[in-house]
């Protein structure tokens, strides 16, 4: 059977100027959310304000609204020195090689020094594991020397997929070096304790203090509240990855 | 207003059991768990200690007062409960069903 998948364009819409050589953080929904709750902490913690947000069709018809304002929710956030994309909504099947061309373009033409995916890999003894461990990817040579430098454990063999797998491809294609940095985590469950393992990873990578002890503390809250973003971007994935590779 | 919502869970399958398992943030312990067997369906209760303000995509963002966890499963034979076990680590509630054993009848041929 063939199924016909509709690309739908992405645009991007800049609410001020942006200064060249910022660092990238991608942290779209994807498994554990790790990505989206390692973002929601940095931009709350360093005090990030939106700089940009990414528009589609393909998108649910959803704006959260904070005190009495829409907030679009696939966002990018920056404090002068990062420059944070994740969202609030799942990102649909239909959407994910549009969106990763449409970022990997924006980074480009917005001259990033380099960009970090955050994300999961999915264990079912994650139950076991009370500190999870990190693996890293880097789309280049020099990458995987800074990592292994940083003491960030290379994945030595195995896939990667996702919205994170395909921008580190296309910003290979650019010339812009990019990593990985994948947390141990529940499958389908929002996993506060892989993004905290995650964002300390982070902290080597970039030299920088991010304290995740709130994050830890805050955790019945976050599970609870990314309940429903959790279960539909279980559903998306299972639609936009074949299962051999989940 | 005080509700029920209802918990993250997830089912697979092994060669001779079901596993459920079950996210239950805001509870911290076995004894704030109920699990009742009735014929093929498994349904769990877990209450929470405080109340606590939740909002689903399906309620406009609008934030309700929870205390209760509460989820019905059904499977597809009727479960033995002396057979079943349960344990609560980290957070997640873990139920291991085995499957029932089905008698083989070897049919002779005329």
């Amino acid at each position: 059977m063939v199924v016909h998948l509709e690309y739908y364009d992405v645009d991007v819409v800049e609410l001020e100027p942006l200064p060249a050589n910022l660092i990238a953080i991608e942290g779209l929904p994807d498994i554990g959310l790790v990505g989206v709750i390692s973002s929601f902490h940095l931009v709350e913690k360093m005090h990030m304000r939106p700089v940009a947000y990414f528009k589609s069709a393909a998108l649910p018809p959803i704006q959260s609204v904070k005190m009495g304002l829409i907030q679009e929710p696939l966002a990018a956030y920056s404090d002068g020195k990062l420059l944070v994309i994740t969202s609030e909504v799942p990102i649909p099947a239909a959407l994910v090689k549009n969106l990763s061309r449409t970022i990997a373009d924006w980074f480009y033409e917005k001259r990033i020094a380099f960009a970090v995916s955050i994300n999961g890999y999915p264990t079912q003894r994650r139950i076991e594991i009370q500190k999870p461990e990190v693996v890293s990817v880097s789309n280049s040579e020099k990458g995987l020397e800074i990592l292994k430098e940083k003491g960030i454990k290379p994945l030595e063999e195995g896939f990667v997929a996702g919205i994170f797998a395909e921008l580190l491809s296309l910003l290979k294609d650019r010339n812009i070096d990019a990593y990985a940095i994948i947390a141990e985590s529940f499958p389908t469950y929002p996993d506060p304790g892989a993004a905290a393992s995650a964002l300390e990873a982070l902290s080597k990578l970039l030299d920088i203090k991010i304290d995740v002890q709130e994050l830890l503390e805050k955790a019945d809250e976050i599970r609870l509240n990314l309940k429903d973003l959790s279960a539909r971007t279980t559903q998306n994935k299972m639609e936009a990855i074949p299962s051999m590779y989940r | 207003m005080i509700d029920n919502v209802e918990p993250l869970s997830e089912i697979y399958e092994t060669s001779d059991s079901y596993i459920i398992t079950i996210d239950l943030p805001f509870i911290k312990d076995r004894n704030q768990i109920e699990i009742y067997i009735k014929e093929n369906e498994v349904e769990i209760v877990a209450t929470m200690n405080k109340k606590v303000y939740w909002s689903s995509f399906e309620g406009f963002g609008k934030k309700i007062e929870v205390n209760k966890f509460r989820k019905k499963i059904t499977l597809p034979f009727v479960i033995d409960p002396e057979s079943v076990k349960a344990t609560f680590k980290n957070g997640i509630l873990m139920v291991e069903i085995p499957k029932k054993r089905e008698k083989k009848t070897k049919i002779s041929i005329s």
